[in-house]
């Protein structure tokens, strides 16, 4: 575990000093200067990278040695593939955590059909939050995130953090909460609208 | 059909649909502009839900990485830059100016690959073959650009890029050239159909290697074709269609 993230005399994070669109700008850079070979690029982004793989990775898959897997494969396949990175078509971390979302979404879905994945999705109290130390930036990015979900209908919040968190299908999902499956697609839809709104995502 | 693929677009951004589902999505986005800006914005909005699951990985990881890196060659890149200049000695006297302009654009490929096999050509006898094939795919080119009777016909394809169709019917032979082409990625080909009486026939399927954003292909022995058509196919393409066409142009 990380060294327990120092905290601002009233308690909060201090505000991250690079900016998130900097920040992004940054990651596209070093994915740019991988696509060219570079491995001391590699090594910076990885750096830069790996706990956001590594923590999806661990809360989709659960088993600390599969995450290890999974981030694994996930940064070859960043290594392999920057090559046909286009940043014209998003954020370079976007691409890798939709890399890295996809390979622990088929490597939970192809291991277990039968274990306990309903106790996966506590996104506001879940087992690991309060243990974990985060960086600085993160921890206001969590906030943000938290404070965004809440803002999502039951329906839509439940829908979407059992498909990311748990990796679901919409028809899985539908069965657990025992909705139409129909709705809960129209759901997962119109919540991540909602979301990409109260974020103020652009890409 | 397309309205309700097109409302699994937040199930996809999540990663939840069936493995037969998001082949079926995939076939409709290479289709649809507008589910790409979408799709982005809803992929980058799910990638920030990772933010609430930051955890440090083992420190070993890194190395092991890094090790695997030095051993692992990168993949070429999917889109070529297909710049070209000096397209002069192409320019037929019987054609519009405007209209063959439009055309050779979508011809740099072509003399990419050309050039490119021109400087290997001392080196390799291979390349010198590949040349020559290359060479009198360009005569032919040239030949049904120089028809006297050649025509123009020409269409938006319903993802947003373009096709012309240069029949030269002397020849028998037609011209198809498609530019503004979004990238279909590793899974699916674009493939030319003949369309006559029967079912459609393949005319080609544009290679895995050539999905740049334009490209050219040259469709001989036209016999009874009365239409061309396009359609979005498995990689390596299909023996007969498996989705609608994204265009479809009379030739007569």
């Amino acid at each position: 575990m990380n060294e327990p993230t120092p905290l601002h005399p009233d308690g909060r994070a201090p505000p991250s000093r690079v900016p998130r669109a900097r920040q992004g700008a940054v990651l596209d850079d070093l994915l740019g200067e991988v696509a060219r070979c570079d491995e001391s690029a590699f090594s910076a982004l990885y750096d830069k990278m790996s706990p956001a793989v590594f923590g999806l990775a661990r809360r989709v898959v659960r088993d600390p040695a599969r995450a290890e897997e999974v981030a694994q494969e996930v940064f070859l396949q960043v290594w392999q593939n920057a090559t046909r990175f286009d940043s014209d078509r998003g954020a370079a971390k976007t691409w890798i955590l939709t890399l890295a979302h996809r390979r622990a979404v088929d490597v939970v879905r192809r291991d277990q059909s039968s274990t306990d994945r309903e106790q996966r999705y506590d996104w506001v109290s879940g087992p690991d939050h309060d243990a974990v130390a985060e960086e600085v930036g993160t921890r206001l990015e969590h906030e943000q995130v938290r404070r965004c979900l809440g803002t999502l209908t039951d329906l839509q919040r439940e829908a979407i953090t059992l498909a990311y968190y748990g990796g679901y299908t919409y028809m899985e999902v539908s069965t657990l909460l025992e909705a139409n499956s129909a709705t809960v697609k129209t759901r997962m839809r119109d919540g991540l609208i909602r979301l990409r709104d109260c974020l103020g995502v652009t890409r | 059909m397309t309205a309700e693929l097109h409302t699994l677009v937040g199930a996809y951004a999540l990663n939840a649909l069936s493995a037969e589902e998001q082949a079926r999505f995939e076939q409709h986005l290479a289709t649809c502009a507008a589910c790409h800006s979408e799709l982005s914005e809803l992929q980058a909005t799910a990638a920030r839900l990772a933010d609430a699951t930051w955890e440090a990985p083992p420190a070993g990881i890194k190395a092991r990485l890094m090790d695997a890196v030095r051993r692992t060659a990168q993949d070429r890149p999917l889109r070529a830059s297909p710049t070209h200049s000096g397209p002069g000695r192409w320019l037929p006297s019987l054609l519009a100016a405007a209209a063959v302009l439009a055309v050779v654009a979508s011809l740099g490929a072509f003399f990419v690959e050309r050039d490119r096999l021109g400087d290997a050509q001392q080196q390799q006898r291979a390349a010198a073959e590949r040349l020559s094939v290359l060479e009198q795919q360009e005569d032919a080119v040239a030949s049904v650009l120089s028809a006297p009777d050649v025509r123009i016909r020409s269409a938006t394809l319903d993802n947003g890029g373009s096709v012309r169709v240069i029949v030269a019917p002397s020849l028998n032979s037609a011209l198809i050239a498609m530019d503004d082409l979004p990238i279909l990625g590793d899974r699916y080909s674009y493939q030319i159909w003949r369309v006559g009486r029967g079912d459609p026939v393949s005319g080609v399927v544009m290679p895995a290697d050539a999905q740049h954003r334009s490209g050219t292909q040259l469709l001989d022995h036209l016999g009874k074709t009365e239409a061309i058509a396009v359609t979005v196919e498995p990689q390596g393409g299909s023996s007969q269609p498996t989705s609608d066409p994204i265009a479809s142009i009379a030739l007569t």
